[in-house]
Formats: C-alpha cells, structure tokens, sequence
C-alpha cells in the first residue's frame, strides 16, 4: 500500500518529480538537487517530510514507559524538548534512530522513519503492554520498585498512531526563521534547538520543533493532514514580497546528500539492527544513566568496527556495498555514497574494522565491480553544523 | 517530460539521431530526471569501438549509477568534451548539449530495436512512470 503525501497536487504544480520512498510517493526533486543543496546552506529550504511517523505515547505515565524503550533518560529531558534517540533490540542492534518530543509527563511523541513506522509502532505497543502485564500478573514482587499504582498508571498509556493523518514539512537554513516568523506573525518559534512549541500557521495548530536533518538551523513542522497545503502556502510565499527570499522546494534527493554531507545516519543505510550505536558512533545518543531494552548487551558488546565518513579524491561516486580497501585490504564496507555540489566532491560514509587502525586523514580506496577510487577517511560531519545551541548545552553551561 | 519526434530511441532511455557525421548518442530528458544530477561521465575514447548493447560509458549522478549501450555497432567518432567539466549539460539539455557520444556506424541494420517517440512514450507509461 502506498500513501500520498497531502501535498502531491502543490508538487505537481511545481512540476516535481516524484519517487516511492518507504510506501511513499514524495518529491525525489524539484529543479537539480544542486541548487536546492546549496539553496539549504545559503538561504532557506522547503522539504515535504509527510512521511516521518509520529508515534504518540499518551496518559498515565507516558513519559516513563517510554523510557524504558529508547536510549536517552527522558525524564530528564525538560518539557517541550526533544531529544534524539535510538530504539534498539535485546541484542542492542538499531530498530530505529528517532526524535522524542517531551510534551509532559502524560504525552510524549516519537517521530520515527517511514520505513519502520509500522514495525516500531508495533514493537512499541507490544513492550508497553508487557511491562504493565508483568507489573499486574507478578503483583509486586516482579517490579519490587514499581507500586500498583504506578503499575495500574503505566497499564493506561495509550499508543496513538495517526499514520497517513499527519503532515510534515522542514524549513531549513540560515533565512529559515526569518521565513517561518513572516509565515506566522505574533507567533513565537521555538528558540533553542530540539525544543518544540505549539503554534498557527494559517490558522492550523502545528508542532514546530527546532531540528532537522541538514545540520542548519531550522524547524520541522508536523500538523493534521487536511492543513497541508495552507501551511505549505504560508510558509513558501513568506518571502516578504521578494522571490528570492522565498525558500526554495527541495526534494527526497537533495535531503540526501545534506544529511550525507552532515554524516548523519539513514536507517536502514548505515544503521540497522546489524549495528549497534557504538559502531555507529552515536553512543553520544546513549545516556549513561538511561535504563533501556538492549542496555545490557549494548554495555557487553565488543565493537570492532566503526562509521567513518569518506571523501572521494577520484572521479567517481562511491555506493553503498562498495569496498572499503586500506593498503589494498578489504577492511571494510560503504554504507552511503554521494556526491556534494557544497563540497564540489564525492563523499560518503562507512564501516571500517578498528584492525585496520582507522582514524581520519588515513588514505583509503573504494572498490565497485574491480574499479578502485582513491578516497581519505574522515571525521562527520563534513561541514560544520549550523544549528542552534540546545537546551541540553545551555543545560550543562 | 520532453521526446522530440525527430529522434530515435531505445527502452534503455537512450536516444540517437542519424547524421551525415554519423549517429549521435545521448540519453532522454525521462532518463537525466530519473537519474537526478548527473555529476560525472566516463567518456569512451575516440576509436574504440563498440557491438551493439555493448556498453559505452557510465553515468555517476548524485543518486545513481548508469550505463550507456552502444544501440548501434560501430566507432566512436567523437565524444562530448565539455562534459567532462559541465556533467550538469546532460540535465539541462539532454537532446543537445548534452550529447554524449557520436558513432560512425558498422552497417546501419546493426542495431537493437528503436521506437519513435510515441512507442518510447508507452514504453515508459507501460512500466509506470513517477512523473
């Protein structure tokens, strides 16, 4: 089954090309993706991302139940933040890489890849219900430390999964607040990055969160579907009267090669349930004190290779299963591979086995169907990050 | 989606167009917006030659690699050289400026089967489109 993104006739109109993604028919581009690319890192950009799941834990003790399921501790994470966070397995392998958005102790939404939203939200509802069984079935002494109260409050947390419903767009770059603050005058947007606000757009309520997946300052804006194409049309025509200072439509492709740029991960790429969030180097998404399914194998499993990004000193492009060769050995695999009109190069991202002592600068080859490409190991991201300082940062200063 | 009526095409998105000079080789305006940016070409030299649905150079684009076949045995005459610079003409001006390769054909009945624009047309609705 595939779903329509709501706002497939504004695309059309714009003359975009489209592509399945994930059971999604979304815009792969609009005009070249160099020009949104580069339209991102230097005014603003307009990507439809109706296709990331929101999936919303609500009543009783929502927040801690959730808790329980993701690597960060969210009940440290003050109300109207966000975090990311990763959803692992008992063998502490990558379900999923999310943003939880705190909304109290009762509510908390998780924005998941359209690829998993079903598995996730399956998996989600089944680890709920059996926490809150055990609790009720064993009384108290399966959860000495839990009372049947709580036990009872954790049994009323409800999974609301509103797939299809919702939509969801991204205004990303340096003009992207001056953009959204004309799109929505009186309204204020959220200040610091990972924190989210309620405010109208053309008259809907949305959830704006200040995040992204381009690594520029910016807001994703999640509402009810039938408020699409009006909050698409405030906030595309909020150029202030000028054409250029409008943002510029980009695509799935574009959305590609910002996040490749900024090593960010894609699920299902360079993370998987084969990986675990120390190979992956996002340990930094692991909080020490979180207490989570997958914490004890995470905390016993050796890592023995790790992602690097890569950029490209050849004429060629790097694709994901291509060798990793270091002094012609075979040490690892491309996970992701594309080109950066920002960088004017071919990047990418990888697995390299820590035997082969990997560590930026170190000269490397790819490999595809016996063509060599000569490439340099590199620390993520590529281009330093443009976002706002988050709450977590102001938090520890 | 742009199918000038004067070309010839295969259901592998290339398009040629017979000249005194040879046959010239490109591939169509649905190709470069399926492919998405092309980034480099990895252009044949002149002289080499090619049997038909042999392949003649790849495409690397943002998204993808492709390959050109060779829809006609025979030579190359000459190659598009500004490519290697401006890869992005195929994108812009895929019938022409963006040509790729022009061939000086073995015997012009060598080739695999070409469609005119219509029947490339249905050939692309037939296995559904995204456009």
């Amino acid at each position: 089954m595939a779903f329509d993104t709501p706002l497939l006739a504004v695309h059309r109109e714009l003359g975009a090309r489209l592509v399945e993604f994930a059971g999604w028919r979304l815009p792969l581009q609009f005009t070249s993706v160099a020009e949104e690319a580069r339209a991102c890192r230097q005014s603003a950009a307009l990507f439809d991302i109706s296709h990331m799941g929101l999936v919303r834990m609500v009543g009783g003790s929502a927040r801690a139940a959730a808790s329980r399921l993701v690597t960060r501790d969210l009940t440290a994470i003050p109300v109207g933040c966000a975090a990311y966070a990763l959803l692992l397995d008992e063998r502490a392998g990558i379900l999923d890489d999310l943003f939880v958005m705190v909304d109290s102790d009762a509510s908390v939404v998780m924005v998941v890849n359209a690829v998993n939203h079903e598995k996730d939200a399956a998996w989600i509802g089944r680890h709920l219900g059996a926490t809150s069984q055990a609790c009720h079935s064993e009384r108290s002494e399966a959860c000495p430390e839990r009372s049947r109260r709580e036990s009872r409050r954790v049994h009323q947390v409800r999974l609301e999964d509103s797939r299809g419903t919702t939509f969801g767009l991204a205004l990303q770059g340096p003009e992207a607040e001056a953009i959204l603050r004309r799109a929505a005058p009186g309204e204020e947007p959220p200040e610091l990055f990972a924190t989210i606000k309620r405010i109208r757009i053309a008259e809907a309520e949305v959830i704006v969160s200040r995040t992204g997946y381009t690594g520029e300052d910016g807001f994703e804006v999640f509402g009810e579907a039938r408020n699409a194409i009006d909050v698409w049309g405030a906030v595309s025509g909020a150029g202030g009267g000028h054409e250029s200072a409008r943002p510029t439509p980009a695509g799935l492709a574009a959305r590609d090669v910002l996040r490749q740029e900024m090593g960010y991960p894609l699920w299902g790429s360079d993370i998987s349930r084969e990986t675990t969030p120390r190979q992956a180097g996002l340990g930094w998404a692991v909080d020490s004190a979180a207490d989570f399914i997958g914490r004890e194998a995470l905390d016993n499993a050796p890592v023995t290779r790790r992602r690097f990004g890569f950029v490209i000193e050849d004429h060629g492009v790097a694709r994901s299963g291509d060798g990793i060769l270091v002094s012609g050995d075979r040490v690892g695999a491309v996970s992701s591979g594309t080109y950066s009109h920002n960088l004017g190069t071919a990047i990418g991202q990888g697995y390299v086995s820590l035997t082969a002592n990997p560590r930026p600068g170190m000269e490397m080859e790819t490999e595809a169907h016996g063509k060599r490409l000569r490439a340099r190991l590199a620390s993520l991201p590529l281009i330093p990050k443009k976002t706002r300082k988050s709450w977590r940062q102001l938090k520890e200063a | 989606m742009n199918t000038p009526t004067d070309l010839n095409y295969t259901a592998t998105h290339e398009w040629l167009r017979r000249g005194s000079d040879g046959v010239t080789v490109g591939i169509t305006d649905h190709a470069q917006g399926e492919l998405t940016d092309v980034v480099f070409v990895d252009l044949p030299r002149v002289g080499e030659h090619f049997g038909v649905t042999d392949e003649i150079c790849s495409l690397e684009s943002v998204k993808a690699v492709a390959y050109i076949l060779a829809p006609v045995a025979g030579t190359v005459a000459a190659v598009n050289e500004r490519l290697r610079k401006q890869p992005e003409l195929i994108n812009k001006d895929p019938y022409g400026e963006g040509w790729i390769v022009r061939l000086t054909p073995d015997a012009p009945e060598q080739t695999v089967e070409l469609l005119d624009a219509a029947g490339y047309q249905a050939s692309i609705a037939a296995r559904g489109s995204t456009h």
